[in-house]
C-alpha cells in the first residue's frame, strides 16, 4: 500500500510522523516543565510564608526592642522601631494570611497567633504610654510583672510550628521538583533520541521508497523521452510533408477558386440565356397558340368544303339520275325512230316521208344519246374529281387533324419546354448563387489552408523544438537515473 | 353545252322542215350490233321491230339458242339467242332484241350501236357467198366498214332457217 502512496503522501506522511513525534515530546516537555515550575513556585511559595514569617517575627522583635528602648532612654527617636514595626505587622500579617489560604492547618494557627500579637501590641503600648507619665524603674517593674516574655515565647513558637510546617512543605515541594526535573529532563532526552530515531527511520523508508518510485518514474521517462524523440521526429518529418502538402492544396484551391468563378460567370450567361428562351418559348406558345387557332379555322373550312363537296356529288349523282332518264328516253326514242323507220319502210312510197321524219328523229336521238353520253362522262368526270376533292379535302381534314394533334402537341411541348426553362432558369440561378457561395467557401477555405499552412510550418518549428526538448529530456532522465541508482545503491 | 342544245333544237325543227329528199343513191339501212363482243350488223329490211329489255319466258328446251318466249305486240315469239345461233358456245346478257320481218322469231343480242345507212359500193361481198335466202352456216353475207371498224353482215334469215332446219322434226322436212 505504501508503495502506491504519492510523492507529497509520502513526504508529508513522514513530516507527519515526525511532527507528531515533536507534538507528543513537546506536549510532555510541556507538562513536565509546567510541573517543574508548578512545583517551583510552591518551593518560592513556601519561601515567601517562611519569609513573611520571618519578617513578622522581625517587626515583633522591632516593636519590642523601640518600646524597651523608649523605656530606658525616654527618647522618641528609640520609639521609630517600634513604629515602623506597629505599621508594618498588619500588613505583613495579611500578606500571610493571604500566602496560606490555601493551607487550612497555617490558616487556623495565624488566626490563633492574632489575638496573642494584638495583646503584645497593646501591652507594648500600655508600657510606652506608662513610661510617658512614670518612671524607669515602674515601667520596668511593670515589664517584669507583665508576662511580656511569655507572650513573646508564646508567639515565637507559633511562628517555629509554622515555619516548622513549611520546612516540612518546602522538603516536600523540593523533592515534587527534583522529580519534575528528573521526569523533564527524561522525557525530553528520551522524546529526542525517538524522534531522532524516528525521523531517521522515516527519512529511510522514504528516501528508499522515493529512491524506487522517482527511479521506475525516471526509466520511464527515459523511455518515454525517448519514444517521444522518435514520435517528435516522425512529426517532424510529417510536419515537413504536411506544410509542402498544404502548400500544394493551396495552390489546388486557387485553382479551384478561380474554376468556380468561372462557373459562376458561366452559370450567370446560363442563366440569362434561359431567361431569353423561356421569353422564346412564351413568344412560341403564343405563336402556337395562334397557329391552333388558324388551324381550328382551317379545320372548320375543311368541314364546310367536304360538306359542299359530298353536296355537289349528290347533285352529281342526281344529274347521273336525271341523265340516266334522258339516256333511257334518248334510247327508247331511238328505238321508236328505227322502229318508225321500218314501219315507213314497210309502208312503200307512203311512209317515205314519214321515214324521213323518223330518221330525223333517230339521228336527233342518236345526238342526245351521244351527247348524254358526253354528258355522262363529264358528270363522271365531275363525280370523279368531287371524289377526289373530297378524299383530297378528307385527306386535308386528317391532315389538318394531324396538324391540330401536332399544334396541341407543340403547344403542350412549348408549355413543357417553358416549364422547364423556367426551372432550368431557377437552376441555373441556384448554380450561380451556390457556385458564388462556393467561391467564398472557397476563399474561406483558402484563408484557412493558408493559414494552416502557417500553423503546419509552426508546428513543424515546434516538433522540432520537441525533439530538441526531448532529447534534452532524455538527457536529463538519465541523469536523474543515474542519481537516483547511485543514491539507491 | 347551250350550243349543242340549241344545234339540236335546230336539227330537230329542220327535219320537220325540210323538203322531202331527193331520191338516194342504192343503199341499205343496217342495224349496228355486237354479238358477242364482236361487232356486226344486221338489215334493217330483214327485221320487224327493235325491243330493248324484253320480258323473255324461258322454256324447257334442247335448243341451246333458244331463249325463250316473249310477248310482242299480242304474239308469242320465240325468241333466239344470236351468239349462241352463230356458233358461241356459252351465251351472254342480251338486252337486245330484234323481230324476224315477219314476226315470227326474234333474236337477241347484247349490244346495238346504233344505225347506219350504208351505199351499196360500200358494202364488200365475199367471193361464192350464196344469193339471198340460201341457207349458209356462216349466216355472213357481206361486210363494210363503220367508223373504221368493219362489221359483218349476219343474215338472220338464214340463221332462223338453220335453226328450223336442225330442230324440224323429222319427216317434215322440206327442200329449199
Amino acid at each position: 500500500m505504501f508503495r502506491n502512496w504519492t510523492f507529497g503522501r509520502k513526504v508529508g506522511s513522514g513530516f507527519g510522523v515526525t511532527v507528531v513525534a515533536l507534538v507528543v515530546i513537546a506536549v510532555a516537555g510541556f507538562r513536565s516543565a509546567t510541573s517543574l515550575i508548578a512545583t517551583d513556585e510552591w518551593v518560592a511559595h513556601t519561601h515567601l510564608v517562611r519569609h513573611q514569617l520571618a519578617e513578622l517575627l522581625v517587626q515583633l522583635v522591632d516593636a519590642e526592642t523601640g518600646e524597651r528602648g523608649f523605656i530606658l532612654t525616654e527618647k522618641d527617636e528609640f520609639l521609630e522601631p517600634y513604629r515602623a514595626a506597629v505599621a508594618g505587622i498588619d500588613r505583613t500579617f495579611a500578606d500571610l494570611r493571604k500566602s496560606t489560604h490555601d493551607n487550612a492547618l497555617q490558616t487556623a494557627r495565624i488566626d490563633e497567633m492574632r489575638p496573642v500579637i494584638e495583646k503584645h501590641l497593646t501591652t507594648l503600648k500600655q508600657r510606652t504610654e506608662l513610661r510617658r507619665t512614670s518612671s524607669l524603674e515602674a515601667t520596668a517593674a511593670a515589664v517584669a510583672s507583665g508576662g511580656g516574655k511569655q507572650i513573646m515565647d508564646e508567639l515565637r513558637k507559633r511562628i517555629a510550628e509554622m515555619d516548622g510546617e513549611e520546612g516540612k512543605l518546602l522538603d516536600d515541594r523540593r523533592r515534587d521538583a527534583a522529580d519534575s526535573t528528573e521526569i523533564t529532563k527524561l522525557v525530553i532526552e528520551g522524546g529526542s533520541i525517538a524522534a531522532i530515531v524516528l525521523t531517521i527511520l522515516v527519512g529511510w523508508l522514504i528516501t528508499s521508497s522515493l529512491g524506487q518510485q522517482i527511479g521506475s518514474a525516471a526509466q520511464h521517462i527515459q523511455s518515454s523521452s525517448t519514444e517521444l524523440q522518435a514520435a517528435s521526429n516522425q512529426q517532424a518529418t510529417g510536419a515537413r510533408e504536411q506544410a509542402t502538402a498544404m502548400s500544394e492544396i493551396a495552390t489546388t484551391i486557387n485553382e479551384l477558386l478561380a474554376t468556380s468563378r468561372q462557373i459562376a460567370d458561366s452559370a450567370k450567361r446560363v442563366s440569362q440565356i434561359a431567361g431569353q428562351t423561356a421569353t422564346a418559348a412564351r413568344n412560341g406558345e403564343l405563336t402556337v397558340t395562334k397557329g391552333h387557332d388558324a388551324t381550328s379555322t382551317v379545320r372548320r373550312q375543311v368541314d364546310l368544303i367536304v360538306g359542299h363537296m359530298l353536296e355537289l356529288g349528290k347533285k352529281s349523282q342526281q344529274v347521273g339520275t336525271v341523265l340516266d332518264i334522258v339516256a333511257e328516253l334518248a334510247e327508247q326514242t331511238n328505238i321508236l325512230a328505227i322502229n318508225a323507220t321500218i314501219e315507213a319502210a314497210g309502208a312503200g312510197e307512203a311512209g317515205r316521208r314519214f321515214g324521213v321524219v323518223a330518221d330525223e328523229i333517230r339521228k336527233l336521238a342518236d345526238r342526245v344519246a351521244g351527247s348524254t353520253k358526253e354528258i355522262r362522262g363529264m358528270v363522271e368526270d365531275v363525280r370523279s374529281a368531287v371524289n377526289t376533292t373530297v378524299m383530297a379535302t378528307e385527306a386535308g381534314s386528317k391532315a389538318v387533324d394531324v396538324s391540330t394533334a401536332q399544334v396541341i402537341e407543340m403547344a403542350t411541348a412549348f408549355r413543357q419546354i417553358s416549364s422547364l426553362v423556367g426551372t432550368t432558369t431557377d437552376a441555373a440561378r441556384e448554380i450561380e448563387l451556390s457556385t458564388k457561395q462556393q467561391a467564398t467557401a472557397v476563399e474561406q477555405v483558402n484563408l484557412a489552408i493558408t493559414s494552416a499552412a502557417g500553423a503546419t510550418r509552426e508546428t513543424a518549428a515546434s516538433a522540432d523544438q520537441t525533439l530538441q526538448t526531448s532529447s534534452q529530456l532524455t538527457q536529463l532522465s538519465a541523469s536523474l537515473l543515474q542519481l537516483v541508482q547511485a543514491k539507491s545503491a | 353545252m347551250t350550243a349543242r342544245v340549241l344545234d339540236l333544237h335546230e336539227a330537230f325543227d329542220r327535219g320537220f322542215a325540210a323538203a322531202p329528199p331527193p331520191p338516194q343513191p342504192a343503199h341499205t339501212d343496217f342495224l349496228c350490233i355486237r354479238v358477242g363482243g364482236e361487232p356486226s350488223a344486221i338489215p334493217l329490211g330483214e327485221i320487224a321491230s327493235l325491243h330493248a329489255d324484253l320480258q323473255i319466258v324461258a322454256l324447257p328446251t334442247r335448243a341451246p339458242e333458244l331463249l325463250g318466249v316473249a310477248a310482242i305486240r299480242v304474239a308469242i315469239v320465240p325468241i333466239y339467242d344470236l351468239g349462241v345461233a352463230l356458233g358461241a358456245t356459252t351465251a351472254t346478257a342480251s338486252r337486245w332484241t330484234a323481230l324476224i320481218r315477219g314476226g315470227h322469231a326474234g333474236f337477241a343480242f347484247d349490244g346495238y350501236d346504233g344505225y347506219a345507212r350504208i351505199a351499196g359500193h360500200a358494202i364488200a361481198v365475199p367471193a361464192g357467198l350464196p344469193a339471198a335466202g340460201a341457207p349458209t352456216r356462216g349466216h355472213v353475207r357481206g361486210q363494210f366498214s363503220r367508223d373504221g371498224q368493219p362489221r359483218s353482215i349476219v343474215d338472220l334469215g338464214s340463221v332462223l332457217a338453220a335453226i328450223e332446219l336442225r330442230w324440224r322434226p323429222r319427216g317434215t322436212a322440206k327442200d329449199h
